[in-house]
């Protein structure tokens, strides 16, 4: 620790916090936050005791593109990434194994380029654009659980459900979809503004391994919605599908309308 | 039969986190739409430029994507956790810039802290957490919450903050001061 008496380090950590110090003073805490880790914790205090206020920034959506360069960044190699400057967090945290983004043949998310050149949809694209039932099905192979580590990790047991997890991008939006396997409700939100025609209605499906869909009812188009299940969800991950209905929902019991949108669900445990 | 457990919100940031952290892009994308909007806030409200909040968008994201495993459920929320990285990127940016206040400043509204009504799954998780942060500022002299305030929603520092409250930088430096301190004492009381 360094020759700051207490209640100066703790006066230090709070405007580092709160945002006043110049560009120096700044500095000095963020080398200090890197050496040790009493500093981090001192700046953590503060940091939760204002976590609160966060609450007060208005959510503003950032253009599409951002998403597109992002994920060309992430996947580009070193020098950027592999120059990390000493960082206690990361030398506290576990060391993770990652071999399968290492592998470019193997890798799921390669940049576009090259899977163009493969012919192969790259799954961040097939995730970007909502791709049609078939085209799931098609690209099911690259989505088998060798690309998800977390599910092979040694050790892991299976005490609570598998969490599936899905986005239905729609033209001017998507739904965000979770619920647990065996669940009878999942918990829908709203993203932006999906297009729905005026006298229709989006309908969510999930699809098992027999191909029926089973309706999951209607979707909202604003905020947050729990939806109950006739069905419980399966113990293998189901795509799920939004189709578009006459208002009220699909008079069958199976979709009747045009399948806008699909995904099959990201099984996390 | 027992009724599955669907996750929180939190719960389901903190999986997307540890997937992310084992270079998951679906992961990562997902964890990017339910969250971007929230760190765009942060970062177009400080930056008040919509191109320079986008490139410090990314550079967030990118450092969350290589220091996912970073996160730990002692750190707060993951939703927090993620927003406050915004913040400081916003933050060192600013600092790197010569002159950060302008004169339409004055036109900007602070959030009003009543509004900040969280949704009844995050109030809790949270504990009531807002609610003992807004009655210790609604606790303090008013030129003290001010300069907290804006402090903590725009950036300023304190020679900014000053200028913005029209007093002297030692007042102001002792507004904030003091402020803090008994911000501290009223939220561990």
């Amino acid at each position: 620790m360094s020759r700051l008496s207490a209640p100066a380090r703790d006066y230090l950590a709070a405007v580092y916090v709160l945002g006043v110090l110049a560009a120096p003073a700044r500095r000095a805490v963020q080398q200090r936050m890197q050496r040790d880790p009493e500093w981090q914790a001192l700046v953590q205090h503060w940091e939760q005791y204002f976590h609160p206020l966060l609450a007060g920034y208005e959510p503003v959506l950032p253009a599409g593109e951002v998403w597109t360069s992002l994920a060309r960044r992430a996947n580009e190699p070193p020098p950027k990434l592999a120059r990390p400057k000493p960082d206690p967090e990361a030398m506290l945290a576990p060391r993770r194994g990652k071999a399968v983004a290492a592998d470019p043949a193997n890798d799921p998310v390669a940049p576009p380029a090259v899977a163009g050149r493969r012919g192969v949809s790259p799954l961040w694209r097939a995730w970007a654009i909502a791709a049609s039932l078939l085209a799931v099905v098609s690209t099911g192979a690259v989505l088998q659980p060798q690309h998800f580590p977390f599910l092979s990790r040694p050790g892991v047991v299976a005490e609570t459900p598998a969490l599936y997890l899905g986005a239905l991008a729609v033209d001017g939006g998507r739904w965000l979809v979770r619920g647990a396997a065996g669940g009878e409700s999942v918990y829908v939100s709203v993203e932006e503004r999906p297009r729905v025609q005026r006298n229709r209605a989006a309908e969510l499906w999930w699809i098992g391994s027999d191909g029926t869909p089973r309706s999951m009812g209607l979707l909202p188009t604003e905020g947050e919605a729990q939806l109950m299940l006739a069905q419980a969800l399966p113990d293998e991950a189901p795509v799920f599908a939004v189709s578009m209905e006459p208002r009220g929902g699909s008079p069958t019991g199976l979709p009747t309308g045009p399948v806008v949108s699909t995904f099959r669900a990201i099984v996390q445990r | 039969m027992q009724m599955p457990h669907v996750p929180s919100e939190a719960e389901v940031l903190a999986r997307l986190l540890r997937a992310t952290a084992e270079r998951d892009l679906r992961s990562f994308r997902l964890l990017y739409d339910s969250t971007a909007s929230h760190l765009m806030g942060v970062l177009v409200r400080m930056l008040r430029q919509r191109d320079r909040a986008e490139e410090a968008l990314q550079d967030c994201y990118l450092r969350i994507w290589n220091k996912a495993e970073s996160y730990e459920p002692a750190k707060g929320h993951p939703l927090a956790w993620m927003m406050t990285i915004a913040r400081h990127r916003a933050l060192d940016l600013l600092r790197a810039q010569r002159e950060h206040l302008s004169l339409d400043d004055e036109e900007r509204p602070l959030p009003v802290l009543s509004d900040l009504a969280p949704s009844p799954e995050d109030e809790a998780e949270t504990g009531g957490e807002l609610h003992r942060l807004e009655d210790c500022l609604e606790a303090l002299p008013g030129e003290q919450k001010q300069a907290l305030l804006l402090a903590y929603y725009e950036g300023y520092t304190h020679p900014e903050l000053a200028s913005r409250l029209s007093s002297p930088l030692g007042t102001v430096k002792s507004w904030v001061r003091r402020g803090l301190l008994r911000l501290r004492e009223c939220l561990e009381a």
